[in-house]
Formats: C-alpha cells, structure tokens, sequence
C-alpha cells in the first residue's frame, strides 16, 4: 500500500524480458492457453453473439420466466424475453466497459508511476501520497454515490473504475521504475545525457511491459467483478439494455424457478474474469520463472 | 370534494401540495391514496425484477366468484380462534423516514400497515369495496347539505383507556385536514367550525352545499387519535393493536388491544403481538418468508410466486385486480399539450402484452378509467386497444410523427420499470422513441416540484366520488398530468350538489367519458396483489381495493 | 538516527491517513451536496408553503456558501455529530450507533475466520506443491476468485438457507439493538459468504510468497545444513512470510469494508452498508456521508496499521526510503 511495501514486493534487479519475448513464454504454460481459450471464446460472444441471436434483445417471446422450449433453449426473462438472445447481446458491455476501464487506468497509472518514480524528487512525494489517499477511498461506495449523483452514464462507471486502478497500477510502476532506473544501461542513457522522456520511453517503459502485462489481467477481472457488483446493487447498466450484470440482477427473485436467466450470465461473467486471471498467471510464471502466481497486492 | 373554486388554486399551489407529499412520503401517492406497496423510499436501487406485487395469473389459483376472497376466515364456531401467538410480517419499509403518525405521509407499506392497526377510521370499507360505519354510529347530512352530523358508537376506548368522544373526532378531523389527501378530500368542509354537539356527536359544517361525505372516512389517513395525541410522547391509537416499541426502518411491535371495540366483521383480535419487520430488497424478504423467518409477507415477487406455493407449510393469498397502474402525461408542456399526441400514446399501447410481460398475466387490462369496481363506473365504454395505424395519424397531424421522449421510472413496485420497457418496445412499431430513465425512488419523487413530463403512478381502487377530484380536479393533490377541463369540472360541481344517487351517478359517468376521451392518464392495467403467509396461521383476509391483506386488517388472523 | 526514521516515518504516515480522511470528506459532502432534492422541502413535507420552505432553508443554513457549510459540517462530524437524518429528524449518531457495532463484528468475525484458514490453505499447498491437492486448489481457486460475492452470496442462500436444505437463516434477521453474536445463527450465511469470496484470493497470495521465500537462498542454505524441513518452514521461511501476508491482509480488510455493502444488502443485514443502501435509494444526505465516511475511515485505519506493523516488523525498511 505505501511505498514501503512495493519495493519489497518489485522485482529483482536483472533486466526483465520485455514484451514480445514474455509473450512467447508465457504461452508455453498451460494457465495461459487455457486462460486465452476462455477469454476469446468470451469476446467472441459478446462480439459475434448479436448476429447470432434467434430473436431481438427485446422481443417478448414468451411470459416472464418461461421454462426452456423449443422457441427458447434457455427460458425466457422478467419480461419473457428470450435469455440466450440477451446472453448473445449482453456481452459486448461488460467486455467493452471491463476492456476500457483497465485501458484507462492503466494510462493514468503508468503515468503517475513514471513520472513518480523517475523524477525523485517532491514531485514524487506528491503523487504517490495522492495515490495513498484515492486508495483509502472505499472504492464500491463513492461509485455508488456518483452514480446516484450523476446518473448511471456509462462512461462515469468506467471513468469511476478505473481511477480506482489507477493507484495501484502507479505504485507497481513507480516501483520498477525505480528498479529499472538503477540499472546499468539507464543509468548509462543518463550519462549520455539523453532526454529523460526517451529514457522513460525507450529504456525503462520495455522493461515494464511484463509486470504490467500480468497486471492487466487481475485488474480485468476485477473490473468484471466491479462492474457485475455495481449492476447488483442497480447501479449499473439500466433497462432494456442486455447486459450479464442487469441480467442477475433482474432475474435473479427467480433463480430458484428459471435459473437459466441467472446462472448463464453469472458463468460467462466468471469465465472472463478466470480468462483473465489465467492469462495473467501465465505471463507471472513466465516472468517470474517461478511459480508466483499472477496476483499481486 | 376538492378544487371547486379552480380560480383560487393556481399553479402554485398545486404544485407545491405535490411538492410536499413526495418529497416526504417518498411515494407520496401511496401515502395519500394508501396504495400499499408503495414502498419507495426504501427500495433500494436494485430489484427492478424483485419487487412485485402484482402477480398471480389470471388463470391460476384464485379468482373464481367472490373477488374479495377471505381465505378461510376462522370458523367461529363455538371455542372460537385460540387467542396468543406471534406474527411477524415482512414489509417494504421506508427506512427512518418511517412514521407512527396516523395522518402523516409516508405511504410504505410499513406505514400503512401500522396506520390501519394502530388507528381505527369512523368506516371501513368491506372487502366487497361496500363502506360500513364502524366507529360511527351515523355519518349523515341534513336536507340542504350545509351540514354533516357525525354520531360515534358508545363504549369505544383508545389504548390508554380514555373513552372515544366527540371531542376526539374533532381533533382528529382538524389534523387530517392539515395537510396529506384528507385535505382535498375535505375540501369543502369548514373544519375550523366543527361543532360538538354532545358527548358522541358532532357537527361538520360545509362551505358549500354538499352530499358526498358520507362514504369517506374509510381512507388511509383518516385514522381517530385521542385528543391528547402526540406521535412521539404519547402515540395512543384506537386500533385493534398498540404500539410497544418500534425503531423506524426496522421493526415494530405491536401488542394486542384488550378493549378494542370490536368489529362486526370478525371477533379478533386474537394475535398477541404483531412484529412489522422493515426489508428493503424483495429477494431478501422472500427468502426470510422460505427459510421461516418471517411468518408473512405482502407483495411476493412475481417469480417467487409457484416457489411459494410449492413450499410445504406456505400459501399464496391472491387479491384480483387491486391495484390500478399507469403513466400520465403532462398536459401542460409539450408535446403532451397536444391531446393527438396522449390518444396516440394510449393507441400505442398493447395493453394485454403489457399485463402478461409486465404483470405475468396476474392483472387485468385497464381502460384509461379508475375506480372499476365503483358502482358509478363507466363500463359502456369500450376498452381501448392498440391502434397502430391510427397513432400514426394522430402524431403526423399533430407534426409528432418520430417523436422521441423520457419516461420517467422508478422500481417502487413490481410491474412499473417493466411495464414502461414494454410500452418503449410497443412505441417502435409506431415510429416513437420512449427512452425508460430508471430512477432511485428518492431521485423519481425529489424532482417532483417540476413534476415529469411523461411518468408513473399507481393507486389503490378508491370509490370515484373520492378519486376524481383528487386526480383529475385543477389544481387538486395528484393531478399529476395538470389536466385542467372546465366541461369537466362543471360536472364535478354538478355532481356535489345532486342529492340523488342516481342522478349523481350518471354525471360521474359523463365525467368519465371526457377523461377517456381526452384526459392525461394512460391506465394500462390492475395488478392482481398476491401475499405469502405461513399455514401455521390463518384467517387473512384479500381485498380487491387494492392493498396487501385487506389493508393489513390483522384482525381475524389467528394461529391454526 | 534510525529510531529518528522510523518515528519520523510512522507520523508521515499518520498525516497521509489523517489527510485521506479528510480529502474523502470533502468529496463525500460535496458529492452529496449535489444531489438533486431540496433538505429542505424533504423535511417540512406536505405542509410545506413557499415561506415556510424559505426559512428552514435559512435555518438549515442551505444559503450560506458550500464551504461555510462544509466547515460547519465538518466540524460536527469532528466530534461525533453527523447532523441529523432527514427522513426521521433523529440524529445520525442513534441511527447508525448499533450498526457501527453490526458491521465491525461482520467483518471481525469474518477476519477470524479468514486469515487462519487462507494461510492454512495456502501454506499447504505451497509444501505440497504440483502435489495432487495443489493441482486442484490450482484450478480450484482462480475460479472461485473469479466469482463474485453475490454469487457466493446467492448460491449460498439457495444451497443451505431456502431451496436445498433449510440448514441457515437466509436473512441476518434479529431485534434492532442486540448484539448480533447473541444470534450466531443468522451470521453464517453472511459470514459465509465473506470468508469464501476473500479466502481464495488471500490463499493465492500465501501459497506464491511461501514458495517464493522456500526458494530463497538462506532456506535453501537452511536445508543444506540438514535442518529438518519442518524447522526449515517454521522458522526460517514462514517469518519471510509475514510482511506480504499483512500488507494482503489490509487489501482483504479494505475490499471487506467495501464488499460489506453488497453482502449486507444480500442478507438484510443491518449494518452500516444497508443503511447506506437505503439512504442512497431515499436520498438522506446525511445518513450517506456518515455511513460513507465511517466506512472509509475503516479502510484508512486498516492500512494504518498493517503499514505500521509492516515496518516494525521489517529492519530494513525502517530506514528505507526516507
């Protein structure tokens, strides 16, 4: 949580393998192909499943909590829609918010992080006690409370999720930024008198790339998971649009009586979050040549 | 009854009237108009399935003859009921905003519960919707109607013991009349001039002539407190049940009242206590019902309903069509102001695939008109249906044609959020874009003082006399699509001063006929109520007014 | 100079936390402030006239600028007044007091439950590693992980409390005012739910870092020198352990802080959650920032200390940094 602690937790001080060589070792691990299997299969789902879809997402096919039938395999919803349709349609949502909210907050960490952690100077005590305090914010609840405020706008909740990444995505960065910093062929760049950002870019930002690779996939899937929570409590996507989230929470007063609605939604959302964590795995094992798994405080 | 001088009451008032009663009663109308489920300020952002009240196809269980189904009332043979026992029903409460008070807003189904059993009303109306006195011996009003004459039963004791005077009705009636629905209703009473007659009686002078109160003193908020009535120091009531303890947004117990004076209709009470135990999720109010925590609960969400009747020990009490659904339109803004553009919002409608998606078929459809079951209703009228072809034309003449418009919802109740995504379905076919707004209850009744252009509400199945002015008048309490009509309103005048029913009748008929014809509710349909109760208990009572268990009335419940 | 730096650490430190909390009341009070609805109007009600909305406006101050009421706020909230609630007019400190106590014993009883077992587990299985059992908790976890707590929490609900087995209440039903441990019943649902949507996150971390420090040099060495490997674990790999076990262990607590929402909504459980829940479906102002500013002070506390004892138990990082 402060900067004590990601230091101790950082990597080690040989230069890590940089991108496009981790992502040849980490396929070799059976985590990863799974988890990329699972994942894809996911995003092809949501992408593909609208042309896929036997109805409308919001054709009324049969009353509300319909048992499964020749017109609709999995049953019908609260409203007697069909539930594979909106299975079909209600990916693209989770996977596009999840996807973006990580993008964001992971740009917006990685900044902070360098800047922080290369700079050493008060600018670094500034950013990372600003990191210290957004992390003290209990997440769930403030974006809870804006989405009361402002409305559930989609691009609120993800802007909302992913500050909440944000801090410790610049942490991890700061910390290897300060790794990487004290190597040889930066503090050689330094000598050379090199403009910092091209040291930052071309020296350090490579080096990084694993560690942040195997972050990328926890914070999916906790964004899956934020976002799943957030529809929950109805503050999430809003009616009619198909959406995994929306689905278990509108339908789930039946679970006991047409489970299809709900437990459908429930495994696509777990298996993109496992997708997730899988790949993130695989690339940690990779990475680490050990067996620490991809998750990381 | 209310705004008969339309002149007097501008817009100002009338709004802030709505102002106060939603912001407040969080489902103000609820409050007033005592809609059980109403429930809203609790509720929680989340249930748009849970909620839920409605329910119970039309096919299925109930229904058959009496629509107002007792369920087994006792078998008052010789021993009678056993007395004792503990009952707890799970409501939909309204967090701390929750009241003891009789004649105060808050219309969560916590507080009309704790109103009917903690107060009782000078008459009652029956579940055959017939209005009987109670408390009152004789509601009457002399030949010219200048004048009511209220005489009380003798022998009737509040909760610490003080006899229910004259004295008492007074004060109550002076309360009711300060604020909530029982002030339009009262409208034309000059309540500051109540006189006491004797011990038992007492005069209610009227402003103007008029004949139609003698059947509404059955409502809501028109519970009789002792005189010496306060909510927090001393909340005596004159109900079958008192007040123990209560923590507001949580639970409240009532304990049996030894001298209640009695109801013809049933020897209770016999419970000795009753716990109100406030959720504010419905799933998790059901399951409290499933795993036997609770004992009963009002409003079993629609897709719990064949759980529960398929729970040894459980059973489903099912009210046919109590509760009235609908949205309105703002006349008074565009585009509504146009009234092409409300009767091609009303042709849209399908409102059978509106009952069966939204309600699972438990309900009825509606014809734009309350109160079915008024024996003043217009049922000549044929029913409305989807008409396309000629929404299209109505819009195009108008210049609406690819109207696009919010419509403004809240998951306050089962059926409301999904009615409105099947209305946004149905409104496609002819070229109009409904855009749902799903709100919190809180944010749907705060923004009241501009109201909404295109919203919901619902209602219990209130007698016409009463509902009328209260939703149609100008200016009145819930005329919440500021319909102003003089032709309208001249027939309202009409029909206060006609001392014969019949003729009185037929003037509500014509009423009617204009607010079918260009009036701004869209009344799409009735929610059946459906309750779950445990079968260690009996001798609930249905009621197709409109409310969970007969209006809470647990009177005649007893343990088996 | 050393006892200097880890002092002069440990009050940073504690400025940092003491500076979160106020940063999270300002975004708390001016989130809420924004609100639409007038406290006003909320209060008075239905008898509510144009003047009489005019002076409660005046006599809640809503006229005066945002920072003089945010001052006046703030400064109440210092000494334990939350203001009072809109829907009741009681004071926040009555509604929320029992639930404060509600909610710490949820997550108390919950931590109990949940650090034993995840290191247990995790320990295990790193001494049995690519044994049988690791390879299923291998696969086993990360799909629990991925499982939101609601679904635990649903799931849970329909296995033991409704459909399958009426083994547990389904709801945390029990009288307002009493201890909820007096009623041990209705807690293990909900404590269920906790421990099993945080366990196999905590295990994860466990079983990576005692198999990270198995492999350090000085165990190894350790083990060279013939000692036997249960000494090995106990004492030369499990205190390596500790430090990145705590500094989880404040990431669980904080995550549970927040999870509690979800979990008490889910079982009706009256703590400071619901009464969030509620207050925002009902739009009390007051009641929100109190219970979201009770609950963040948690989070902030909770990171206080595990950070403290992290450095206290850690030599060298008393002087690191600083």
């Amino acid at each position: 949580m402060t900067a004590v602690a990601d230091t101790a937790a950082g990597p080690s001080r040989r230069r890590a393998p940089t991108g496009l060589r981790s992502l040849a070792d980490a396929w070799k691990h059976l985590q990863t192909k799974v988890g990329v299997i699972i994942t894809l299969l996911i995003v092809l789902v949501a992408v593909a499943g609208p042309y896929l879809a036997p109805y409308a997402h919001t054709e009324f096919v049969d009353l509300p909590f319909g048992k499964p039938s020749g017109d609709a395999w999995f049953g019908t919803d609260n409203l007697g829609r069909d539930v594979l349709t909106r299975v079909l349609y209600g990916g693209r949502t989770v996977v596009v918010m999840s996807f973006l909210s990580v993008v964001v907050g992971m740009v917006l960490g990685i900044a902070f992080g360098l800047v922080a952690g290369y700079s050493r100077t008060w600018l670094d005590d500034v950013l990372m006690g600003t990191t210290d305090i957004v992390l003290a914010f209990p997440h769930l609840l403030l974006t809870l409370l804006f989405v009361a405020m402002a409305g559930p706008h989609k691009w609120l909740i993800v802007l909302l999720v992913a500050v909440g990444h944000a801090p410790r995505i610049a942490r991890l960065t700061r910390g290897l930024t300060l790794d990487a910093s004290r190597l040889e062929y930066v503090e050689a760049a330094e000598a050379m008198a090199l403009p910092r950002w091209r040291i930052l870019a071309s020296e350090i930002l490579p080096n990084l790339s694993t560690p942040l690779m195997v972050e990328f996939g926890v914070r999916l899937a906790i964004s899956v998971g934020m976002l799943a929570a957030l529809s929950f409590l109805g503050a999430g996507l809003q009616p009619p649009e198909a959406d995994w989230g929306l689905m278990i929470n509108e339908n789930r007063s039946a679970l006991n009586v047409q489970p299809w609605a709900v437990v459908i939604p429930m495994a696509t959302i777990s298996l993109f979050a496992l997708g997730a964590y899988l790949i993130s795995e695989g690339f940690a094992r990779a990475f680490a040549g050990v067996d620490r798994q991809g998750i990381r405080t | 009854m209310s705004g008969n001088d339309p002149a007097q009451r501008g817009m100002p008032r009338r709004r802030f009237m709505k102002l106060g009663i939603y912001v407040v009663g969080a489902g103000g109308i609820a409050a007033a108009c005592g809609d059980d489920a109403a429930a809203p300020a609790p509720t929680t952002t989340a249930a748009p399935s849970g909620t839920a009240a409605p329910t119970t196809t039309a096919a299925a269980a109930t229904t058959t003859a009496a629509p107002a189904t007792t369920a087994a009332p006792t078998t008052t043979a010789a021993a009678g009921p056993p007395i004792g026992g503990v009952l707890r029903l799970g409501t939909t409460g309204a967090g701390p905003r929750e009241t003891v008070d009789p004649h105060a807003g808050g219309g969560s189904n916590a507080n009309v519960a704790r109103k009917f059993n903690l107060h009782a009303r000078l008459q009652e109306i029956r579940a055959d919707m017939a209005v009987e006195n109670t408390l009152a011996e004789i509601i009457e009003p002399n030949a010219d109607g200048s004048a009511y004459t209220i005489r009380l039963i003798d022998g009737a004791e509040f909760h610490h013991g003080k006899s229910i005077e004259a004295e008492d009705v007074m004060f109550s009636i002076q309360r009711m009349a300060e604020g909530g629905i029982m002030r339009d209703v009262l409208e034309l009473a000059d309540v500051a001039n109540i006189r006491i007659v004797d011990r038992l009686t007492i005069e209610l002078p009227m402003l103007t002539p008029a004949f139609v109160y003698s059947k509404s003193w059955g409502e809501l908020a028109s519970g009789i407190a002792p005189i010496d009535y306060d909510p927090e120091t001393n909340p005596a009531g004159s109900g079958p049940f008192k007040l123990v303890d209560w923590v507001p947004g949580e639970e409240t117990i009532l304990g049996r009242h030894e001298n209640y004076f009695g109801d013809p209709g049933s020897g209770g009470p016999y419970l000795d206590e009753v716990r109100l135990i406030s959720f504010s999720d419905d799933l998790s109010r059901t399951n409290a019902l499933l795993s036997g925590q609770i004992d009963a609960m009002d409003s079993v969400p629609i897709g719990q309903i064949p759980v529960v009747e398929g729970t040894d020990g459980l059973a489903v009490l099912e009210a046919e069509a109590g509760r009235v659904m609908f949205f309105y339109m703002r006349n008074d803004r565009p585009p509504f102001d146009d009234v092409r553009v409300r009767q091609a919002i009303r042709l849209i409608a399908d409102r059978s695939q509106m009952v069966n998606q939204a309600l699972s078929g438990r309900g009825a459809v509606a014809n734009d008109l309350f109160s079915p079951f008024d024996p003043c209703y217009a049922s000549e009228i044929p029913q409305r249906t989807q008409d396309i072809a000629e929404a299209r034309r109505l819009l195009e003449a108008a210049g609406q044609s690819g109207l696009t418009i919010d419509l403004n919802v809240s998951p306050v109740i089962a059926g409301v959020v999904e009615a409105a995504q099947v209305l946004a379905q149905q409104a496609t076919e002819a070229g109009v874009t409904i855009n749902v707004v799903n709100l919190d209850p809180g944010d749907y009744y705060a923004s009241w003082p501009d109201g909404w252009e295109f919203g919901f509400e619902f209602f219990a199945n209130l007698q016409y006399p009463v509902i009328a002015p209260i939703v149609n008048g100008p200016g009145a309490f819930f005329n919440m699509p500021a319909w102003e009509d003089q032709e309208w309103l001249d027939l309202l005048l009409k029909a206060r001063t006609e001392p014969d029913d019949e003729a009185r009748c037929n003037i509500f008929k014509e009423m009617q006929a204009l607010e079918h014809e260009r009036g701004g509710y869209l009344i799409w349909g009735r929610a059946n109520i459906t309750d779950g109760y445990s079968t260690a208990y009996d001798g609930f009572v249905s009621h197709r007014l409109g409310r969970s268990f007969g209006q809470y009335d647990m009177r005649p419940v007893h343990q088996v | 100079m050393r006892l200097w730096n880890r002092h002069g650490w440990i009050i940073r430190r504690l400025g940092v936390a003491v500076l979160s909390l106020w940063v999270v009341s300002i975004v708390v009070f001016m989130a809420t402030q924004a609100l639409p609805g007038d406290a006003a109007v909320a209060i008075l009600g239905r008898q509510a006239t144009p003047e009489a909305v005019a002076i409660m406006r005046a006599d809640l101050g809503l006229n005066r600028p945002l920072v003089t009421q945010y001052i006046d706020w703030f400064g109440g909230v210092l000494v334990g007044d939350f203001g009072e609630s809109v829907g009741s007019g009681a004071p926040i400190s009555d509604l929320i007091g029992s639930r404060i106590v509600n909610t710490a014993v949820l997550l108390v009883v919950s931590a109990v439950i949940i650090f034993p077992a995840g290191i247990a587990l995790g320990v295990f299985a790193a001494l049995r590693r690519d044994g049988p059992l690791d390879r299923v908790f291998s696969v086993t976890t990360p799909a629990m992980n991925a499982l939101p707590a609601f679904v635990v929490g649903l799931v849970l609900v329909i296995l033991f409390g409704t459909t399958v087995w009426k083994i547990f209440p389904a709801t945390a039903l029990f009288p307002p005012g009493e201890f909820p441990l007096r009623h041990p019943d209705v807690m293990v649902l909900p404590v269920a739910t906790l421990v099993l949507s945080t366990v196999p996150y905590l295990a994860l971390i466990v079983r990576a870092t005692t198999i990270e420090a198995l492999e350090s040099d000085y165990v190894q060495m350790a083990r060279l020198k013939g000692l036997r490997p249960r000494t090995v674990v106990l004492v030369h790999a499990l205190p390596n352990v500790v430090v990145p076990i705590l500094q989880t262990g404040a990431v669980i607590l904080g995550h549970l802080a927040g999870g509690v929402v979800v979990v008490e909504f889910l079982f009706r459980y009256p703590g400071l959650g619901t009464s969030l829940t509620n207050a925002v479906s009902a739009r009390d102002l007051a009641l929100i920032q109190a219970s979201t500013l009770l609950l963040a002070a948690a989070i902030v506390v909770i990171n206080l200390i595990a950070d403290i004892l992290t450095v206290q138990l850690t030599p060298r990082l008393r002087t690191a940094e600083t």
